[in-house]
Formats: structure tokens, sequence, C-alpha cells
């Protein structure tokens, strides 16, 4: 009867011994992080923006494009984004040009800085049109050409 | 000391990044020109009919006429004119002038046409701008001795040049 409660015992431990060796476990730890992305990119090119007529006496008239777009990405779903526009070298009294994003309403650029698109939720979208509209009054006079960069800033509000 | 330089340095490296992760942006090329630009109309016809006379007096009565304009807009030199010239000459004792009013420039005052088949100015020192609805005066006239002159159709040119 001792030698059977041995045996018995000496085989129960060689079960637990097998179910070791057959399930063992392992863990890692993640960091995982969004950093904060904005990105905008302009698609196309703005064909030359020439003055070239008048409805006799009224001033020059204005001449448009809408051939361009843009298109954006960001991540701030908490507070959103804003497009700025600007031109460089800026224009001299008289000349006016104008952007327009994405429907949104016309803005001058001609000397500063402006907002061009007011709160752009958090996402991905493009196509969105880019309308621009040279002027220019007639004292102003004729416009040697010149080369122009227009730069569209995608801000974090 | 040092410690602190490098301290300041960081936290403006930070500051820049910080700054760098919160925008972007993209550049467009646009090419802007305004090229000289002459431009005038004139508001309409006119029609000048001599019929009547003073007996005796000093020939027959001229007529005038001043209900018409016109308008230009003109961004080339500070010195434009307007010149006016008529498509074929009057016949002797027929006389046709023409005043155009004008604010960018300077008059000519009355100026007699009946033989400018070449432009004659008409108005100078055409400034930068623009001018609208400025009256143009006809005064058409003809002496006893040139006789009846049948309807014709005459032209006039206005042209504004720099």
């Amino acid at each position: 009867m001792k030698k059977l409660t041995m045996v018995l015992a000496i085989g129960a431990m060689s079960i637990l011994f097998i179910g070791f060796a057959y399930a063992q476990t392992a863990t890692q730890s993640f960091h995982l992080a969004v950093n904060s992305i904005y990105k905008i990119a302009t698609v196309g090119t703005v064909p030359d923006l020439t003055i070239t007529d008048a409805v006799p006496g009224s001033d020059p008239t204005a001449v448009t494009d809408a051939s361009t777009t843009y298109s954006i990405t960001h991540n701030n779903k908490d507070h959103g984004a804003k497009i700025t526009a600007s031109l460089a070298p800026v224009l001299t009294g008289g000349y006016t040009l104008t952007i327009a994003l994405g429907g949104n309403a016309p803005v001058d650029i001609s000397t500063a800085t402006q907002d061009a698109v007011g709160n752009v939720a958090a996402g991905a979208s493009s196509a969105h049109a880019i309308a621009y509209s040279f002027s220019a009054t007639a004292v102003a006079g004729p416009l040697a050409s010149v080369n122009e960069t227009v730069t569209l800033t995608v801000v974090g509000l | 000391m040092k410690k602190l330089t490098i301290l300041i340095a960081l936290v403006a490296l930070s500051a820049f990044a910080f700054q760098a992760a919160f925008s972007q942006t993209a550049n467009q090329l646009v090419t802007l020109e305004v090229k000289v630009v002459n431009k005038i109309n004139i508001s309409g016809p006119v029609s000048l009919t001599i019929d009547d006379a003073i007996p005796g007096g000093a020939g027959l009565q001229p007529v005038s006429n001043n209900a018409t304009s016109y308008n230009i807009t003109h961004n080339g030199s500070a010195a434009g004119k307007i010149t006016a010239a008529i498509n074929s000459g009057l016949p002797a004792g027929i006389t046709l002038e023409l005043t155009l009013a004008s604010v960018l420039g300077t008059s000519k005052g009355i100026q007699n046409i009946s033989n400018a088949t070449v432009a004659i100015d008409v108005v100078d020192a055409i400034g930068r701008g623009k001018d609208a609805t400025q009256m143009i005066t006809y005064n058409f006239s003809a002496t006893p001795e040139a006789g009846v002159f049948s309807s014709t159709v005459k032209t006039v040119t206005l042209t504004v040049t720099d």
C-alpha cells in the first residue's frame, strides 16, 4: 500500500511537469503615439494672370483663375486648424490679388497674410478649388510680368 | 553657467519643434502682368441738319449737338491723347467742328475736322485713369454759297493713344 501511494504521487508530479513544459507566457509593453500632423499641398500650375482689356470708362478688367486645387490633412480633432495665405513679394498700390480657397470668401493677399479658411475639421481631403482674381486700377498703370509666390499655411488652432 | 546655456538652448529647440509641429506650408507660383490698356467708346450716333437761316443775316443757321459722350480708360503713359479723324473730307463751305470735354486730360477746344482725314489731336496730356460720360459737341455750319448738301453718312473716329 505504501508503494502504491508513492507510485501515484510520482505519477501526479510527472503530469504537473508535463503541464509546465507545454505552456509559457511572455509580455511586452508598447509605447504608441500619433503626433500632430499638418500637411497641405497645391496641385496644378497657375496660368499667367495678365490684364489686357477694359470697358471704356472703367478700370481694366480683372482676370481670374480657378484651375488649381489644394489638398489638406491634419489631425487636430479637438481644436481644428486654419489656412492662411500670403504673397511675396507684396504688390504696390493699385494692384490687387485675392484668393478664395474651397469656396470660402475671397481675401486680399496683396500686402498682408490673411486667414483664407477659418476652421478646418480634422481629416484628409483634396481637390479644393483655389480661385485667384487679379485686378488693377487704370491709375496704377502697366505692370511688367512679375513672378509671385503664394504661400498656403495650415496652422493648428 | 554652462548648464544654463545648454538649458536655454534646449528650451529654444523645443519651442521651434513645437511650432514646426503645428503648421506646414505649400507654395504656389503666380505670374502677374498688366498690359498697356487704352480703350475708348462713344455713346451713339449723331444727326445734324441745317434747315434755317436769318434772311440777309450771317448765312445759314449752324446747328450743334452735344447729346453724345465718350468713355475712356487709359493706363499707359502719363501723356496720352485722343485724336479725331473723319473718313472723307467735306466740300468747301461745309464745316464740321468737334469739341471733346475731358477731366483726365486737357481739351484742345473746338477743332475743325471738316478735312481731318489725317487724325488731329482733340485732347492731350491724358493722365492714367478712367473718364466716363465726357461730352462730345459737334458744330455743323454751311455757307449759302455751298449749296445743298444731301444727307451723307460720315464717320468720325476717336483714338486714344499713349
